[in-house]
């Protein structure tokens, strides 16, 4: 029965030698016990020892080379140090442990499929998610078009969006191929549909507040919350659920993929914001319209509406006047 | 038979008007020659002239008048450029701002020595009378010009006459005179064609006569100066539109407000109809189409507003409002920068107007240097109708914002539902 187990990760895959007498010689030639390819190691990189009297094990560097580091210490010249199992090595640029056979190993993941996320992975409601978004593809530029069209110019133009749902699918499935092995192809159909169908919810829902208060704030930071977060955190989800990967990993990953199309946002909102700040010869008020009137402000008189838009107007300029003369003063 | 008359009769007037008008231009020039003058914007850096008009002795023997746009420049950035004058005769001088008056583009100058005769001021001929104009245009050297006075114009809040000759640029600031050689206006701007505009020369008489009164003392505050005169102006305009009787006019099912005054002019703007339309649009503008000049890149002055009626009966309300809230979204034409303006305050609200719902938004700008002059915008668009929609929008440069704010709900409280 073997004692100890050498694990090496070589590209993303986990190999496991079970190592039952000593010593092990580990390295390239095939006169090891331990043949590793790759060509940073040496042909023979180093040598595992258990102590005469077995209380422990030793770790001998025999390399030249590239050498070998243990719990990120590098071995100088062919330096034995005494070993405490487990141990972290790296051999030349492979990682790899030195593990007691006795360890405990990680707790299962239980594919989750209850609460929300279960229909991530269910093919009925994969395709109502997919077809959902380019429902509303198609509605939404039904909607824009306040001119009579044919269909097919609606098909021709919500096209190149149903292409790109495809797309990322594709790059999401690939991306799960690549790290499980699996294609997961139904969770990424959900999460690709998501990534286009709940911003556009959002936009909605950002419009409708907006006309609700009569003001674009809040409007405003509905619709950016679902630029920078939504899509994010549907990628960390789909990790956690599908991959099984730890919520703190997803989310970097997820923010680190995303990061592009994030920083293209920022722009946008920076610019949005450098425009609030600086002049703009444009007035900005409320300007959204919606044919179901739903809102907080019930209509007053013009008299009332007048005497507070003076009150309101006048102050506010008159602010403005005395930073504008302020800034003038520290300029000259 | 009858062609031939008018023909002969019209060769007659051909050949006999030069002769007769050559007489009385040669007079003329020479008299009032030596009281004209070409009034140069100096930079102060380069010695160089930054901008050109012409100018004439009135009233004093060192006192000049021109236009304000003249010496705009100056007036904005006195520590950058001087005022100089250039005699008929090739003699240069400085020159000294005394009084303006922003509003019908007049300014008067004061220079340290005896400038030559005084020309006298006069009342406008009739219609069709001949006026003979002064001045240097192009910096070509001095001219004179013969046109024919046809009377002071309706339509413009300014009143200035119209001038049937060809004024050209430069001529800004010169005197034009009856035959008599009395100044009866002040070559002010044109449009080509010989159609020109002179400022009459009873507002020239205006600020000279204030001057009097203070014998001759410059202006201390130029910009608290022009706000003064800016908005008493303003105020004078938007009083006079409240106290008008408005002509009515409809537009979809509301009867509005037309020309609130004989200074406006309303245009229809509406696409012209097709048969496969979703909706229909009917859209009304309305301007005074009148500037007052406060330097190169900035007028004011201007009252434009507009109606927009929209309606269907084949698109669904989210189609039809998502049309009806691109249009709404109302600009103001300025070329006003930060160095000019505050940016907008807005205030949005929803309002009852004839008996309906309306959102609607006032936005206001002050001016940084004149002092109490605002930029207005205001705007309003029907709400709670799936099938119809209803905007207007109002804007006024350079005015007062209470008296704006008065004109605007007054004109809202004349709209009328006409189903």
């Amino acid at each position: 029965m073997a004692k100890v187990i050498l694990e090496t990760i070589q590209r993303g895959i986990h190999n496991y030698h079970k190592i039952d007498s000593f010593p092990v010689t580990v390295g390239r030639a095939f006169d090891n016990d331990i043949i590793l390819q790759d060509v940073t190691i040496s042909p023979h990189h180093l040598v595992v020892l258990e102590k005469e009297d077995g209380s422990g094990y030793q770790i001998q560097n025999l390399s030249t080379e590239n050498g070998t580091s243990v719990n990120k210490r590098k071995l100088d010249g062919k330096e034995t140090v005494d070993v405490s199992l487990p141990v972290n090595l790296k051999i030349s640029d492979l990682k790899a442990r030195l593990l007691s056979t006795d360890m405990p190993v990680e707790e299962t993941h239980i594919r989750d499929c209850s609460g929300l996320f279960c229909f991530f992975s269910s093919p009925i409601w994969a395709a109502i998610l997919l077809f959902s978004t380019i429902g509303l593809f198609f509605l939404e530029r039904y909607f824009v078009t306040p001119v009579a069209k044919e269909p097919l110019y609606y098909l021709s133009s919500v096209l190149p969006s149903i292409w790109t749902v495809l797309g990322i699918t594709v790059i999401i499935a690939g991306v799960s191929r690549l790290s499980t092995h699996r294609w997961e192809i139904v969770p990424a159909i959900s999460i690709a549909s998501l990534m286009f169908l709940v911003p556009q919810l959002f936009e909605y829902l950002g419009h409708f507040v907006s006309y609700l208060f009569t003001s674009d704030t809040l409007g405003s930071w509905i619709s950016n919350a679902s630029k920078f977060l939504i899509i994010p955190l549907l990628l960390a989800a789909f990790m956690v659920k599908t991959i099984h990967t730890k919520w703190l990993p997803a989310i970097g990953v997820a923010i680190m993929v995303y990061s592009p199309f994030l920083a293209w946002q920022l722009l946008g909102v920076i610019d949005e914001l450098n425009l609030k700040s600086g002049f703009s010869e444009v007035p900005a008020y409320s300007q959204t319209l919606l044919p179901g009137d739903t809102r907080l402000n019930a209509s007053i008189s013009l008299d009332k509406f007048a005497k507070e838009a003076d009150k309101i107007t006048s102050q506010q300029v008159k602010e403005m006047l005395v930073e504008a003369k302020e800034k003038e003063k520290s300029g000259s | 038979m009858l062609k031939q008359p008018i023909f002969l009769l019209l060769s007659i007037i051909l050949f006999a008007l030069p002769v007769h008008a050559e007489l009385d231009t040669t007079n003329i020039y020479t008299t009032v020659e030596k009281s004209v003058y070409q009034i140069r914007v100096i930079n102060k850096k380069t010695g160089k002239k930054s901008s050109i008009g012409s100018g004439f002795v009135v009233t004093k023997d060192n006192i000049l008048a021109t236009n304000y746009h003249v010496v705009s420049e100056y007036v904005n950035d006195p520590d950058v450029y001087s005022l100089e004058y250039l005699s008929t005769s090739g003699e240069k001088g400085p020159l000294e701002l005394v009084d303006f008056d922003i509003v019908h583009d007049l300014a008067v100058l004061k220079a340290p020595k005896p400038m030559g005769k005084p020309l006298k001021i006069s009342y406008l001929p009739k219609k069709g009378a001949s006026l003979f104009s002064l001045g240097n245009p192009m910096d070509l050297g001095f001219t004179i010009i013969k046109g024919t006075n046809n009377g002071i114009l309706s339509r413009d809040e300014d009143g200035n006459i119209l001038f049937s000759g060809n004024l050209n640029p430069g001529m800004s600031g010169g005197p034009t005179l009856d035959e008599n050689g009395n100044i009866v206006g002040i070559n002010v701007a044109t449009s080509g064609n010989a159609i020109s505009f002179l400022v009459p020369a009873e507002y020239l008489s205006i600020v000279l006569d204030r001057l009097k009164e203070n014998s001759f003392s410059a202006v201390n505050d130029r910009f608290a100066h022009s706000s003064k005169q800016l908005r008493s102006n303003a105020k004078k305009i938007i009083n006079k539109f409240l106290h008008n009787k408005w002509s009515a006019t409809r537009i979809g099912s509301f009867v509005v407000p037309a020309e609130l005054d004989k200074s406006m002019r309303c245009w229809d703007a509406s696409r012209t109809p097709k048969k496969d339309d979703l909706f229909r649009t009917y859209f009304t503008r309305c301007s005074n189409e009148d500037n007052i000049f406060l330097s190169s890149r900035l007028d004011v002055g201007s009252i434009n507003y507009e109606y927009m009626w929209m309606e269907t009966n084949k698109l669904s309300p989210t189609r039809f409002y998502r049309r009806y809230e691109k249009v709404n979204n109302s600009i103001i034409g300025s070329h006003a920068t930060k160095r000019d303006v505050t940016n907008f305050s807005c205030h949005t609200d929803f309002t009852k107007i004839a008996g309906h719902d309306f959102k609607t938004t006032v936005c206001r700008r002050d001016y940084l240097k004149y002092n109490g002059l605002s930029d207005m915008l205001f705007t309003t668009a029907m709400v709670g109708k799936k099938k119809e929609g209803f905007i207007f929008n109002l804007d006024l440069t350079g005015t007062d914002a209470k008296s704006a704010l008065t004109l605007f709900t007054r004109m809202l409280e004349s709209f009328k539902w006409q189903k």
